[in-house]
């Protein structure tokens, strides 16, 4: 399609900022809905190969799904686990059901030899057949819920359902080599995992078919001829929940090209949809329903965390603006959805402007899907070190795309307040108080405003004695200090949207800001915070079934459905 | 025992950390490793060998003092870590005549580093040291000479130069990606080093830890 790209991409200066990046919501580039897209498109066939479990829910599973090329089977062994062993934590080393994705059909001597693996998790060791290793917790409020209302043959409650929306929450979803599992380039080729997180994304859509048949299972095993399968209607409203804590949060500082790919889809989707002259009386009515539509989910949106719920109760106000905004002046102007992005900005809050973003990419599915599978990268391409660049080269780069980092003073204990490291006991990211808590020598470098600022100074000594013709290898040779500054300035040079512009050491960081970013690009919804370094999130609320791909249909399945539906 | 890549990396990066290398150093080094065992070369053990070695020295003082004329250091020995980095740096310079150090240790962890550059370049390069000539293009290696020279612990001097490559032409090492294995000995002892990464748990550590305190039995 010929694009008239009008209006220019956003400022990285505006959108690389924590407390905006803290406010993403999914879009239909988030990974659940390429996902699903990519593979309900192509008629994947699904079946349930495997159902060995018992009365106890002890056993094991096996769900088997096939694309044009490739068989994978998501293994589940399932467990009878005592509730005071429920833990959501990484310390944990029991859980009510583990799961690996294999790769292909699994013979009987996999499944054995998995046993021994895949239910203890991080302590177990398993090989490059197996692509992901995860494992899950039922929701105890819902779980028995269900089953018990099941096997009396009635359907759960309507508004208990909601107010959880999961029967089980995934703690840990590990891809691409952890544990010995598959290493990502092994399958990076394929189709169906070109885009990130596709494979461990598969996973979890599969997992939420096994929460529900479990719960079936226990169901018509407590109630026998009485017991009732869920409704369709109603198993839609379930997803699967998930814990993250600060362990992802690194991620997206320590990968800095793919962060710009999956920004720079987003910015270039919201850009050529700006750049649309006049809106069409199917996208105005495709954005009306969605306004409905997602109102409608606000009221699922439960949380307990005082920030996020008057973040909600300003989003219900914006909502409501926004569906005013849409009668009077309307999507019939010139360059409606420009004029509309532009009002946001003044009118709503960060949330609400964030959230216009996603809605008017969304009915925009053939302007922008294309960008999808551009969301991946060789990060390998940007990893070496120009050493044939100078000094004074170097310098103007900091200048042009660091103002940010030069402008923090980071003498002072506000501005160097945390330190991140990896705990001895979890082996997890963990933050630190750097002033009253021991191991900041151990600090790992996700200072790099700070780092950065180092360098840039170093930089101008030498310039200031005439040096600024040296090229980096030279310097790096007598200042190895810095580079891994060096080869984040040099990516930042070439990709926009690398670094986020904000100090992840000072005392005002709110961790869990990384995390709703990371995430909202997952597709996860109804953020949940449980601290300011801990999430609770559903995944593919919502979504079509493994067992409904054929009847796939389509487009906007992780909006509720219009109340008349 | 059999290791994933990215597992290599990983430790590899920890265990640099962890003797006392700078955090832009040990990525390269987890890097460098993960490049020589996907073909199929034993980087891991003589990565062991050398943090020995080399444990929570600086590093300029196993650095080339100057990338003009023979490369030496301030020291008796080269480090491959510095040299293999400056090389990799180099790539775009390299002189027609080549580059050429005086001793240096592991110097096959030089094909790492220089190694994973040139996997993302239209350049090919052949390091000597003792009796091998090992060729690095863009999809593959190629290796001559003795094979117990490979892993020597010490050569007197390490040679760079510009190589010639034809994409169509056959044979060589082509880089594969799977189970991995690794010397136990060497990987315990790679796993030791990345475990001083870590910081010890406190009573406030763990009340300000991620989940610390709240039940999940929702």
């Amino acid at each position: 399609m010929a694009r008239d790209n009008t209006v220019p991409l956003r400022d990285p200066d505006k959108v690389m900022r924590l407390d905006r990046m803290g406010c993403f919501h999914q879009t239909r580039l988030s990974f659940m809905r390429t996902l699903l897209r990519s593979i309900g498109g192509q008629r994947w066939r699904f079946r349930r190969a495997c159902w060995d479990i018992d009365n106890n829910g002890v056993g094991t599973a096996v769900y088997q799904i096939e694309g044009p090329d490739r068989v994978y089977s998501l293994i589940c062994y399932a467990n009878d686990l005592p509730p005071e062993k429920r833990s959501d934590r990484v310390i944990a080393t029991e859980w009510d059901a583990t799961f690996t994705l294999f790769d292909g059909t699994p013979e009987p001597a996999d499944i054995e030899r998995l046993k021994a693996a895949v239910p203890k998790q991080e302590a177990g060791h398993c090989s490059q057949t197996e692509l992901v290793l995860a494992r899950a917790n039922r929701s105890v409020r819902l779980f028995e819920h269900v089953v018990d209302s099941l096997s009396q043959g009635r359907q759960p409650d309507r508004e208990v359902i909601d107010k959880v929306g999961y029967l089980m929450r995934t703690t840990a979803v590990y891809g691409n080599g952890k544990f010995g599992i598959s290493d990502r380039e092994r399958i990076s080729d394929r189709p169906e995992f070109s885009s990130a997180f596709h494979t461990e994304l598969l996973a979890v859509w599969l997992i939420r078919g096994f929460t529900v048949d479990i719960a079936e299972h226990l169901a018509r095993a407590r109630g026998g001829g009485r017991a009732v399968a869920m409704h369709p209607g109603l198993r839609r409203r379930l997803g699967v929940g998930n814990s993250t804590g600060l362990g992802m949060a690194p991620f997206l500082v320590l990968h800095p090209a793919l962060i710009h790919r999956w920004m720079f889809a987003r910015e270039s989707a919201l850009a050529r949809v700006r750049s649309l002259p006049d809106s069409t009386p199917q996208t105005r009515k495709e954005f009306g329903q969605l306004i409905t539509r997602m109102k409608s989910g606000l009221e699922d949106w439960v949380t307990g965390d005082l920030r996020q719920q008057n973040r909600i109760r300003a989003l219900g106000k914006d909502l409501e603006r926004l569906a005013r905004y849409t009668e009077s002046p309307g999507l019939s102007m010139p360059y409606p959805w420009n004029a509309l992005v532009t009002w946001s900005e003044q009118a709503l809050s960060l949330e609400g402007q964030e959230l216009i973003v996603t809605l008017v990419i969304e009915p925009h599915g053939e302007l922008v899907d294309d960008l999808g599978p551009t969301m991946s990268v060789d990060e390998a391409r940007y990893f070496p070190v120009d050493g044939s660049q100078t000094v004074a080269e170097a310098i103007d780069v900091i200048e042009r795309k660091y103002g940010w980092a030069l402008a923090v003073d980071y003498s002072t204990k506000d501005q160097s307040a945390r330190f991140w490291y990896y705990s001895e006991e979890k082996l997890e990211p963990r933050l630190g108080q750097r002033y009253t808590e021991p191991g900041a020598e151990k600090e790992h470098p996700l200072a790099y405003g700070r780092d950065v600022r180092a360098l840039y100074e170093d930089l101008k000594r030498l310039s200031g004695q005439d040096q600024g013709g040296e090229k980096l290898a030279g310097f790096l040779l007598s200042h190895p200090q810095h580079r891994h500054s060096v080869r984040r300035i040099q990516i930042a040079d070439r990709l926009d949207y690398a670094e986020i512009r904000d100090n992840l050491i000072s005392a005002d960081l709110t961790p869990i800001d990384l995390l709703r970013c990371k995430l909202s690009f997952f597709g996860a919804n109804k953020f949940d915070p449980k601290s300011d370094r801990w999430i609770r999130i559903n995944m593919y609320q919502h979504a079509p079934f493994p067992d409904e791909l054929g009847e796939y249909e389509g487009e906007g399945w992780i909006y509720p459905p219009l109340p008349d539906r | 025992m059999k290791r994933s890549l990215n597992e290599i990396e990983q430790t590899c990066r920890k265990a640099a950390r962890g003797s006392g290398l700078p955090w832009g150093l040990a990525d390269d080094t987890g890097r460098a490793v993960r490049w020589l065992h996907a073909f199929q070369l034993d980087g891991v053990s003589s990565l062991a060998a050398l943090l020995e070695r080399l444990d929570h020295q600086r590093p300029v003082d196993h650095a080339p003092e100057s990338l003009d004329g023979v490369w030496q250091g301030p020291g008796n020995v080269l480090s491959p870590i510095m040299t293999g980095l400056a090389l990799s740096d180099c790539l775009a310079l390299i002189p027609e005549r080549g580059i050429e150090t005086r001793a240096i240790a592991c110097p096959i962890l030089v094909a790492g580093y220089v190694g994973q550059t040139i996997l993302n370049r239209e350049q090919s390069v052949t390091l000597g040291w003792l009796s091998i000539g090992l060729s690095i293009y863009p999809d593959r290696l190629a290796i001559t000479g003795d094979e117990a020279d490979l892993y020597a612990v010490r050569a007197d001097r390490l040679t760079c130069e510009k190589a010639l490559f034809d994409r169509d032409c056959s044979g060589g090492r082509y880089p594969k990606v799977g189970d991995t294995r690794v010397n136990a000995g060497a990987w315990e002892k790679l796993e030791n080093r990345a475990w001083l990464t870590y910081v010890e748990a406190t009573e406030a550590s763990r009340l300000s830890g991620a989940g610390a305190g709240l039940s999940d039995n929702d």
